[in-house]
């Protein structure tokens, strides 16, 4: 075991449960715990939505396909750009001020309910079931992520590093809610930031210069300087609508609730694009130069070509920080949605419909119970890392874009819209990317969220001009918006 | 290539290239064609972000 790597993901892992402690002082009811009280500052909330919307895929997955297909897997980042610009310009804003005029609401199922006046309960139920089954595995597979960096960079058995990495996320998550996850995301997302300045950086000057490595890169293989080498039209759509997941993400859309003021969203859309377009940047320059420095002695897995690559840049101390990002980058994900999950339980589940007399202390506890809860149940999914459960996974972000993506934008802008539109949208969203995923061929091989998207907004449209309009209450409400 | 002719900014695809070394000319416009698609859609993004962040903050003195 390298002593500089394990002292500084220790250090790094002593950081974030020094930030759970600390705001586990400070949460005092459910919307501290779930929704940091509303008090999250627009830099904090920023980087805390970039960090935990891009998992491990900003670090081992896009590198990776970099180094192995070279510019034409730059799409999906420029679809996933166009996608987070739109999402903080155009529903940022306007969500987190809706979210409070509609009764404070502070889960995105306690916004869907409240914002239509549904007595019936079936739009926070529906919902938060969704959100609850689809985080647990998605959280289960972050840990399988979690758990393999940590058996491939330290050796250890692989029950051991799932626990390990478990334990820590979930300790800073029972603490301090919210608040902690946002904190421990800002600093997760500045190591992230840093280590996809610095390998680019320190990597060019090895492979002689930019010139000679894209000259180098291209003697290899052509194809791989051609951004649209081997696509077609469809193809690049297909990578291209990625984007639209943002709109629906409730881990996300979360960090727009919780800023202290819609006054700070404008500079909070600065720090988060920046962030976000300079570490994609960083990874596909990663990847892509990776492409010349190995050029010669090419590497087995495609996905390690940031961790091979710290390796031979820097001295192991820095190579441990800079590997740390990858943890950080895998945790904050998982925090993020494990609070999710646990704000469905207490706030959807328990406090509306079990228990609508329960204090604020009980509420916090019955979040942090969840939070223990769930994180069970994705660690004994992960423990089998081949489980085939764990493919789920891959409808979950498909999923969200499709059925909550028209429903909260439609909701933000429509006043016309209906409880049962947006009931009928999420359901066609969320079936037309299961039916979809399932077809092969031609127009099929298109992603899944661009037909459950389209689907999802004409339900909402048929639907709600087909019903009767809404309530004047809704109307005000919405005007008053 | 199914990507019309103005919108794709390249004059030829990779598999007419393959196996043969490029003209300065073809060299030229495939990287041209790599780094518009790479950059401008992202550095837009970015340029209206700062806008925004400036029109925004004049709005609220």
């Amino acid at each position: 075991m390298n002593i500089p790597t394990v002292s500084s993901f220790i250090f790094y892992l002593l950081g974030m449960l020094a930030i759970g402690i600390y705001f586990y002082l400070r949460t005092r009811d459910l919307s501290d715990y779930v929704l940091g009280g509303r008090q999250l500052g627009g830099t904090v909330a920023a980087l805390s939505a970039g960090a935990s919307d891009m998992s491990g895929w900003l670090l081992l997955g896009l590198p990776g396909a970099m180094y192995v297909g070279g510019m034409n897997n730059v799409w999906i980042g420029v679809g996933l750009v166009i996608g987070a610009y739109l999402n903080w310009q155009f529903v940022a804003k306007r969500l987190r001020i809706y979210t409070e005029v509609a009764n404070d609401s502070i889960t995105l199922p306690d916004y869907l309910e409240n914002r239509f006046n549904d007595q019936s309960r079936v739009l926070r139920v529906a919902s938060a079931l969704v959100i609850l089954v689809f985080f647990t595995f998605y959280t289960s597979a972050g840990m399988v992520g979690g758990a393999i960096l940590f058996e491939e960079t330290f050796g250890l058995n692989y029950s051991l590093a799932l626990w390990l990495g478990a334990i820590v996320i979930v300790s800073y998550t029972f603490l301090g809610g919210f608040m902690a996850v946002s904190w421990t995301d800002f600093f997760q997302g500045l190591l992230m930031f840093l280590a996809l300045c610095a390998v680019p950086m320190f990597l060019i000057g090895k492979v002689g210069g930019w010139d000679d490595a894209v000259s180098r890169v291209a003697s290899l293989n052509v194809e791989h300087v051609d951004i649209f080498s081997g696509m077609t039209f469809l193809g690049i759509i297909s990578l291209m609508v990625w984007g639209l997941g943002y709109f629906g993400q409730p881990h996300i859309l979360a960090r727009f609730m919780s800023v202290k003021s819609s006054r700070e969203i404008p500079k909070a859309q600065l720090v988060g694009m920046s962030w976000m377009v300079l570490s994609l940047f960083g990874a596909i320059f990663t990847g892509f130069l990776g492409i010349a420095y190995f050029a010669d002695a090419p590497l087995k897995n495609a996905e390690t070509v940031f961790i091979a690559l710290t390796q031979v840049l820097f001295n192991p101390w820095i190579a441990g920080i800079l590997l740390a990002a990858i943890l950080a980058a895998i945790m904050s994900t998982i925090d993020s949605q494990l609070l999710v999950c646990s704000s469905a339980i207490a706030e959807d589940f328990y406090k509306q419909i079990l228990r609508k007399n329960a204090g604020q202390k009980e509420l916090v506890w019955i979040s942090r119970i969840a939070v223990l809860v769930i994180a069970l149940i994705a660690i004994l999914l992960a423990s089998n890392p081949n489980s085939k459960v764990l493919s789920l996974v891959a409808y979950a972000w498909g999923g969200f874009g499709a059925a909550f993506g028209p429903v909260v934008i439609l909701s933000l802008f429509w006043k016309r819209m209906t409880r049962n539109g947006a009931l009928v949208g999420m359901i066609l969203g969320a079936l037309t990317v299961i039916v979809w995923k399932q077809l092969k061929g031609g127009v099929f091989d298109v992603y899944e969220i661009l037909p459950g998207f389209i689907l999802c907004s004409l339900g909402i449209i048929v639907v709600s001009l087909l019903d009767k309009e809404p309530s004047e209450e809704i109307i005000r409400e919405f005007e008053k918006v | 290539m199914g990507l019309p002719f103005f919108c794709s900014l390249k004059f030829f695809s990779t598999t007419q290239l393959k196996g043969r070394r490029l003209s300065e000319m073809e060299y030229t416009s495939l990287t041209a064609a790599t780094w518009f698609w790479l950059l401008v859609p992202q550095l837009v993004v970015l340029a209206i972000s700062v806008l925004n962040f400036f029109i925004e903050r004049r709005k609220q003195q």
